[in-house]
């Protein structure tokens, strides 16, 4: 194949790709808000004075935190049920749920930490708090987009198991480092735009406590 | 507040649901549950042509799909079909994510102490080696030591490892096992003699390759539903239209509609099946205790199946308390966990220390670097922090590798490209850390050298460093998706041999808890040294 056909075969199934990273954005997404929600009852229960809760929930954060989300992947795949039956209607528990929940659980150890810090600085009247919580925030979520890539293993149509699709469609070997590139190039701009969003809150932060 | 306490409610609803592993949810009857949802979800193969493939617009087809249509007609019901994998597919039925598995699974005595397998079998097939024509491989015997392709799940891998002491090299799929043997990652590849021939077949790319060998531990293919649901309704049901499937030829015709032969065991059991054993019956019936005769099944199953040695017992003995984990009671399974573990540690020590240095040189060179230099480092770094590293891992090993193989003959090795990866990984993340605190330290002293900065650098930068050491290790997992045999790895391949799905994968939690807890703790002490270091210096 040549490398102008290489290049049409690439947009070609270029809306097929697109397809499938949005599925990366919405399991990205999803766990953040989520596990911000979650982690921000964990870190005020944390930064409470019920010396009992706190632990309760310093121990839950500890747990959330130093599991890795590629582990949570095959454990709520393999430990979650497929469908369930609820007042006599059977509802099947999609695979996207299944990665959202697995990467939701670092985030709520991320969000804990983070909110922990937020709600005692606010107490102790420090500037630019907020600003630094949302810049963790934006960086944060760029290590979650890059874990969605992940849920190609437990059977997520999402990018990187639609690029393999197309390498098996193509049969072509060579073609196969330009699809993985082309996956790549989609993750350095989006990271790129998460990047620049992060730095444009630092600026804005910046500027407010100078001004 | 009232808000917080429904945040905290939804948080321990949350923990209850990720800490349950129960499948409480699971019907007691799957031909209700069929029936209520008006369509059956049989699991079939996707890289296993013809018997379970993927057309060009992504769609299943083959002989097993076909199968599942006429079973789900004769239900009544709607299909939906499901591609599963040699490594998963026990898991899926057992976990109920499909009601039936028409999945080339071959009939084992152990897999039937996992699984709900159905008499009579469908098929049947044996082992065989796909070698290079200018392989210098000649028999079975000539495997011992060698790097041999396999595919995870298989269940004759254990028999080549133990009794032909190969050298595994163990992929996902099929498509990762190809493209790992045409890059020359591996001298052959064992797998099903059915679909190696079929491959060559319909695949010019093999047309260097061949099978000399002839087959071994040839054996029957089963359909399996749920072990809870071999003697159910469902179970019985199934088994009863497969006889019929053997009685009138059905299944021939659709085997043959794909062009295989049906002359061999196809023919000989359509044969059998239709025995008559008076006027009014056949020869080979369920008998009152539900079994058939043993002329009709494979004898050497039926007799293995009731058959436990001591080991075995003990095994079953665990999994009565509750802790049915395989290393306990099986040194193949321990010795496998063990590597992996090793393994485990091995690439986490090498990648951060390789993350450290490549992080601290980066850095220095950013910091002290003019204008230019900075750019290109910082477009370096944003590359290789935004490329997630299973992509670059694929990139490398599969995109990279196979290109090398064809131009250079060179072939990558998986443990060493993991090992660059996660360095470079965690490195891209600590040269951004270490070269602020660089450029903050030389600002409160414009005049020293670098050396004599160092150790302040250091101590500013260390707890971001740590934490990015942290992160890798968590990240070293993703290295089983190239073949690297670490300890996911490992506890993937002793759930799909003994099917202990919920002890492994607890074990699997806690042993990352508590590495990542001791090293956390660990960590947090090499702190107050490099302070100490520091003070010293200066």
């Amino acid at each position: 194949m040549g490398a102008q056909e290489q290049l049409g075969t690439l947009l070609l199934w270029t809306p097929f790709l697109a397809e499938g990273f949005l599925i990366n954005l919405l399991i990205s997404f999803a766990p953040m808000l989520l596990g911000t929600l979650l982690g921000w009852g964990l870190g005020s229960l944390r930064a409470s004075q019920h010396t009992r809760a706190g632990y309760i929930a310093s121990s839950v954060t500890s747990l959330f935190r130093n599991i890795p989300s590629f582990v949570f992947l095959f454990y709520i795949a393999f430990l979650t049920p497929m469908e369930f039956s609820w007042q006599g209607e059977v509802y099947s528990f999609p695979i996207w749920l299944k990665a959202t929940l697995a990467l939701t659980v670092p985030v709520i150890g991320f969000a804990s930490d983070q909110i922990t810090t937020l709600l005692s600085e606010l107490r102790e009247k420090k500037d630019n708090c907020w600003g630094m919580f949302s810049i963790a925030w934006t960086q944060y979520l760029l290590v979650v987009v890059m874990a969605s890539a992940t849920a190609s293993v437990i059977g997520v149509d999402e990018i990187v198991s639609r690029a393999n699709t197309v390498i098996a469609a193509v049969r072509d070997p060579s073609l196969m480092l330009w699809v993985y590139g082309y996956v790549a190039l989609w993750f350095l701009l989006t990271g790129s735009l998460i990047s620049a969003l992060a730095r444009v809150i630092e600026l804005r932060y910046q500027r407010s406590a100078q001004g | 507040m009232h808000y917080q306490r429904a945040i905290i409610r939804l948080t321990g609803w949350l923990i209850f649901l990720l800490i349950s592993t129960s499948t409480a949810w699971a019907e007691s009857s799957r031909l209700g549950l069929i029936q209520q949802r008006g369509k059956l979800i049989v699991g079939v193969k996707a890289d296993y042509p013809p018997w379970g493939m993927m057309n060009t617009s992504g769609r299943l087809i083959g002989i097993e799909p076909d199968l599942a249509r006429n079973l789900a007609h004769q239900l009544g019901v709607k299909l939906q079909l499901v591609a599963v994998t040699s490594s998963n597919r026990l898991q899926k039925v057992e976990s109920g994510a499909v009601d039936l598995l028409l999945a080339t699974l071959s009939d084992t005595p152990a897999r039937r102490q996992l699984s709900g397998l159905l008499e009579p079998n469908y098929y049947s097939s044996g082992v065989n080696i796909l070698l290079p024509r200018q392989s210098a491989i000649t028999s079975w015997d000539s495997l011992r030591g060698r790097q041999i392709c396999l595919s995870n799940g298989a269940f004759f891998n254990r028999t080549l490892i133990q009794r032909h002491l190969i050298n595994p090299v163990i992929f996902k799929g099929t498509r990762d096992t190809l493209l790992a043997l045409e890059a020359g990652r591996c001298e052959g590849w064992v797998y099903d003699d059915v679909a190696l021939q079929r491959l060559k077949q319909d695949d010019p790319r093999w047309q260097n390759y061949h099978l000399p060998l002839s087959p071994i531990m040839v054996q029957p293919w089963a359909a399996a539903v749920s072990r809870a649901e071999r003697n159910s309704s469902w179970g019985l049901l199934v088994s009863d239209i497969m006889i019929d499937w053997h009685r009138s030829g059905e299944l021939s015709n659709i085997v043959a509609a794909w062009g295989l032969s049906t002359d061999g065991y196809l023919l000989q059991q359509q044969q059998l099946w239709n025995q008559p054993l008076t006027r009014a019956g056949y020869l080979c019936s369920r008998q009152a205790d539900g079994t058939f005769p043993l002329a009709c099944i494979d004898r050497k199953l039926a007799l293995a199946t009731n058959h436990t040695d001591l080991q075995a017992r003990f095994g079953v003995m665990l999994r009565n308390l509750g802790l049915d984990f395989p290393p306990l009671y099986d040194e193949f399974s321990l010795s496998s966990l063990l590597e992996g573990l090793a393994l485990t540690l091995g690439i986490s020590l090498t990648a951060m220390l390789g993350g450290l240095i490549f992080g601290t040189l980066i850095g220095t060179l950013h910091g002290r670097g003019n204008r230019l230099t900075r750019i290109v480092l910082n477009m370096i770094n944003a590359t290789l922090r935004m490329t997630p590293p299973i992509l670059s891992l694929y990139l490398i090993f599969f995109g990279i590798g196979s290109w090398a193989a064809l131009q250079l003959g060179v072939t990558f090795n998986a443990l060493i490209i993991a090992c660059i990866v996660f360095s470079l990984y965690a490195g891209a993340s600590n040269a951004v850390i270490f070269s602020v605190a660089l450029q903050t330290v030389t600002q409160t002293q414009p005049d020293a050298s670098l050396r004599q900065l160092l150790p302040e650098t250091l101590d500013r930068a260390w707890s971001g460093l740590m934490a990015n050491s942290v992160n890798i290790v968590k990240a070293v997992g993703i290295a089983s998706t190239i073949a690297v045999p670490e300890i996911i790895s490992a506890a993937n391949s002793i759930i799909s041999e003994h099917g202990t799905t919920s002890v492994v994968m607890n074990f699997l939690v806690l042993f990352y808890f508590g590495l990542i807890t001791l090293m956390l703790w660990l960590l947090k002490h090499t702190k107050g040294w490099v302070r100490r270091w520091a003070h010293k210096s200066n």
